[in-house]
């Protein structure tokens, strides 16, 4: 697959087939990025087309200072938090939709084979969102904390705090539950 | 030994792999020494593999295998599609107050050049056998001016479109309209009041907005294009369509 760049200057010549490699690239990640954010496979979507999209539309966004990949998952990001801040008060004015699911409803969980696997999932919920970001971006879309800090805007450091705290928080969690 | 805590920080980056190479010997030397940080190697360690176990689950393959299409005819609708001739999207959110004025300077002139070529190729005749409603989108090359050159075009075009309004057909625009919100860019009042007074908003999308302006004589878009000789940088816009 050519880089990014190499296919965004065919994009940007009209190239049908570098669009469609773009967006093959990234849809499965990015399409995991919204379903962490809200939890529901026909939402993730929704949220992945729009992602891509908007990505598209305002290319000159990211010009010069990052990559399309973590601008892709910046607007990403952005769209998610942002579905979750319209659909929140619905959710808390309805009691039967705000109830936990079971776990065996849970999207994710569908997909783990591992019961370690499983706990994780929700052990990472509980993390704080700052440190669950870090975490899951670190080590499931196994991005580098340069990437990770343009994404979730922060610095490098910062990135490696908030990995480290929360890889802390986990291990002391996992230990709790006997998992580690 | 030294406190094992100054070794958790360290001890993640290590499992991570970010740990500097510089600073793996003092690291591993310790874990050789203490029982309990080389737990909490194995326990990160633990930690990491269980996550990295989570499989990354994918959409429907019909969503997967529809993406692309899906994708392409939104931006479609929005005439945002990417074309042959490599039209840009949309002006950066991030342009700065002097840019933003010189890309709306260059549309004004573009647009005054633009209607300036409709005037002409409607006197000769054949070339407008087609309805304006119908005129396709060009896209154009235009390259921008230093900013003493941007402000005289600016100037110029300003001053040429409220010397005669109405002798032209409207032409549509589309702006990044964000771009030039007050308070963030260069913009000065004037400049909003004359937005205010000169446009009006014909149609609205979530982050443009179209607008019409009504151009000026065929000899007065020649000045203002002879303004321009001297460009500096390559701005790229898409050229305004005709709207009645």
């Amino acid at each position: 697959m050519p880089e990014d760049s190499i296919l965004l200057e065919k994009v940007e010549a009209g190239d049908r087939g570098a669009f469609d490699a773009l967006v093959h690239k990234y849809q499965r990640e990015i399409y995991f990025l919204a379903l962490r954010f809200v939890k529901n496979p026909e939402d993730a979507e929704e949220i992945t087309q729009q992602a891509f999209a908007k990505a598209f539309e305002k290319l000159s966004g990211f010009r010069g200072d990052a990559s399309f990949k973590t601008w892709l998952y910046q607007v990403a990001m952005n769209q998610s938090r942002s579905f979750l801040r319209k659909r929140r008060p619905v959710l808390e004015l309805n009691e039967e939709v705000a109830q936990k699911p079971a776990p065996e409803e849970s999207p994710l969980g569908r997909f783990i084979k591992s019961e370690a696997a499983l706990e994780a999932v929700e052990l990472i919920e509980e993390l704080p969102e700052k440190q669950r970001n870090v975490v899951t971006l670190r080590i499931l879309h196994e991005l580098s904390y340069r990437e990770i800090g343009k994404i979730v805007d922060c610095t490098e450091q910062t990135a490696k705090v908030n990995f480290h705290y929360g890889i802390e928080n986990l291990r002391k969690k996992m230990k709790k539950n006997g998992l580690v | 030994m030294g406190s094992c805590e100054n070794y958790r920080f360290m001890i993640t980056e290590y499992v991570d792999g970010s740990l500097p190479y510089a600073a793996v010997g003092a690291l591993e030397e310790h874990i050789r020494e203490c029982a309990e940080c080389r737990r909490a190697v194995e326990e990160t360690r633990a930690v990491i593999d269980i996550v990295g176990s989570i499989d990354m689950p994918a959409a429907s393959a019909e969503f997967e295998n529809s993406l692309a299409d899906r994708i392409f005819d939104s931006l479609k609708e929005k005439n945002m599609e990417p074309v042959e001739s490599g039209r840009v999207y949309e002006f950066s959110s991030r342009t700065t107050g002097w840019k933003a004025i010189a890309a709306l300077a260059a549309m004004l002139i573009l647009a005054v050049g633009f209607i300036a070529t409709r005037h002409t190729r409607q006197q000769s005749g054949p070339a407008l056998s087609e309805s304006p409603k119908n005129a396709q989108t060009e896209d154009v090359k235009l390259e921008a001016l230093t900013n003493d050159e941007l402000s005289l075009a600016l100037e110029l075009a300003l001053a040429q479109i409220e010397a005669d309004p109405s002798q032209f057909e409207n032409i549509e625009l589309e702006i990044a309209w964000k771009d030039i919100v007050p308070g963030e860019t260069d913009m000065t009042s004037e400049d909003y009041s004359w937005l205010d007074e000169t446009i009006s908003r014909t149609a609205a999308t979530d982050d443009s907005i179209f607008i019409l302006l009504e151009s000026v004589t065929e000899d007065e878009a020649e000045n203002i294009l002879d303004s321009m000789d001297d460009m500096e940088k390559e701005l790229r816009t898409s050229a305004p369509r005709i709207v009645s």
